[in-house]
């Protein structure tokens, strides 16, 4: 079972947020604990097409990151760019699929449903998927704390916490918007928690 | 440069710059712009005297890019009365109903607009992002085309073209926008990056040395182009492997010199970073690789 905790859901909404006009994608970090694959932060990646470049000096970056730290990476998220447009991301989910071979578990895809993105949502907006066969199936996942959680995500919607959010794009485009870790952003979702 | 994030407290003068500003470089910034408009400027309407016009309208779009329909019909009305039976203030008509995804009725506006002005390139631009908001994507490509072939020389067009043959995943057609783009503006760094971009998710080594060459050839338009000097390395990391000994070299030494102006660049910014050694380190790494590849 997945589980999405506080810190990355609210990170992949205020991704999607930040960049209403764009597709927003991501990489996932966290770690199997059990039969369970914990989900804890968001990388916001990039907004706009899908280009290898930025994505592959991303993951050198996260393989560095991931080798000092307790965190793996367990995943993808994609949101597209129309509301409407519920279909999924094959070809950023190619880069879930090497993901697999590095890892003992199966990684996990999440897509950001556009229509379910609320000021006051009581549902997860997240749809889950795994590879399985060559190919990715539908796969439930659970946002850990549930209720705590969508509030934690909608009070930072309404304090515009999506304006700090730095995306690795942006720090590549200008390298002064420093940390696309967001460190600053993750103390603060965590203080309305 | 660091982002003001809470306009509401701005003064006049920065209100009245930064939507400016903004208009300039047709940024979408369209949630601040309302915000700005609001807490601010909308105070001030009598001291912008003209200007208020221009405003009007760019607080107009930005409130139906941000679905705030009352403010923006708000303007409209304003507008109307200024400049009663204006094409102008029709075309921002339309655009409420593209908002409102009236889209029959809109194109029927567009369609009345173009019969006034046949070479107005606007109109004809919202027919092919109508097509697009309604994710008819091969057909906004096809039309796009052919706008193409006669507006030729319209840069937003080839950009809005290039970026609906990635999301087609159709890298090769989306790297030819990027060669018109060049024809006319060969010094452009955006375009020389995008299109390394493209040609290196290609792959390939033909591929990824005219990536390298692009992307060199953006890091002499701007030193500072962090993005592009990380792409220098990637190109150079890339080809190593299947190099002849003196290409190694050369491929080596630019490697090498791309990561030790990308230091520089990192440790040049203003910025506090607390993970300036972190990103240093990871940048040491490729160049360790390079050397390896190199050996």
């Amino acid at each position: 079972m997945a589980k999405i905790g506080t810190i990355a859901y609210t990170k992949m909404v205020l991704h999607a947020l930040k960049y209403p006009q764009y597709t927003v994608r991501g990489i996932l970090l966290g770690k199997k604990v059990g039969d369970d694959l914990r989900v804890l932060d968001a990388i916001p990646a990039l907004h706009g097409g899908l280009l290898a470049p930025p994505l592959e000096i991303l993951l050198i970056h996260l393989d560095s990151f991931c080798s000092e730290s307790q965190l793996q990476i367990v995943g993808i998220y994609f949101c597209n760019e129309r509301r409407d447009d519920n279909s999924f991301d094959d070809q950023f989910a190619k880069v879930a699929e090497k993901l697999q071979s590095n890892t003992s578990f199966s990684p996990i895809v999440l897509q950001i449903d556009n229509s379910k993105l609320s000021l006051n949502a009581d549902s997860s907006c997240l749809h889950g998927f795994t590879y399985e066969n060559k190919s990715w199936k539908s796969k439930s996942c659970e946002v850990e704390r549930s209720e705590e959680t969508l509030a934690t995500t909608s009070l930072a919607i309404q304090s515009k916490l999506y304006r700090e959010l730095i995306d690795f794009e942006a720090h590549l485009d200008d390298p002064n918007l420093a940390d696309f870790f967001n460190s600053e952003l993750n103390s603060k979702i965590e203080q309305l928690l | 440069m660091v982002d003001i994030q809470d306009w509401t407290e701005i003064s006049y003068e920065e209100a009245r710059s930064t939507l400016r500003k903004w208009r300039e470089e047709h940024a979408r910034r369209s949630e601040e712009t309302v915000e700005i408009w609001e807490h601010v400027l909308s105070r001030y309407a009598s001291s912008l005297k003209d200007e208020l016009w221009p405003v009007l309208e760019q607080v107009a779009i930005s409130s139906l890019d941000s679905a705030r329909y009352e403010l923006a019909i708000e303007c409209l009305m304003h507008l109307n009365k200024r400049f009663p039976k204006s094409t102008r203030v029709t075309k921002l008509q339309a655009m409420r109903l593209e908002a409102l995804r009236d889209f029959k009725n809109a194109e029927l506006l567009y369609e009345k607009l173009i019969k006034t002005d046949e070479s107005n390139t606007f109109y004809r631009k919202r027919k092919i992002a109508m097509l697009i908001a309604q994710g008819e994507r091969h057909e906004a490509i096809r039309q796009l085309n052919d706008y193409l072939e006669t507006f030729i020389n319209d840069p937003e067009a080839w950009l809005e073209l290039s970026e609906l043959y990635l999301q087609e995943a159709d890298y090769a057609r989306a790297a030819f926008c990027f060669e018109e783009l060049l024809l006319a503006n060969p010094q452009n760094s955006l375009y020389l990056r995008r299109i390394a971009e493209i040609r290196y998710t290609l792959g390939g080594t033909e591929n990824v040395e005219l990536a390298r060459a692009y992307y060199e050839h953006a890091v002499k338009c701007n030193n500072s182009d962090a993005r592009a000097l990380y792409g220098v390395i990637l190109c150079c990391n890339y080809l190593l492997p299947k190099a002849t000994a003196q290409r190694k070299k050369e491929l080596g030494a630019t490697g090498f010199k791309a990561a030790d102006r990308l230091i520089a660049v990192y440790e040049e910014q203003p910025n506090e970073n607390p993970s300036l050694k972190f990103q240093i380190k990871t940048i040491q790494t490729l160049k360790n690789i390079i050397k390896n590849a190199t050996a």
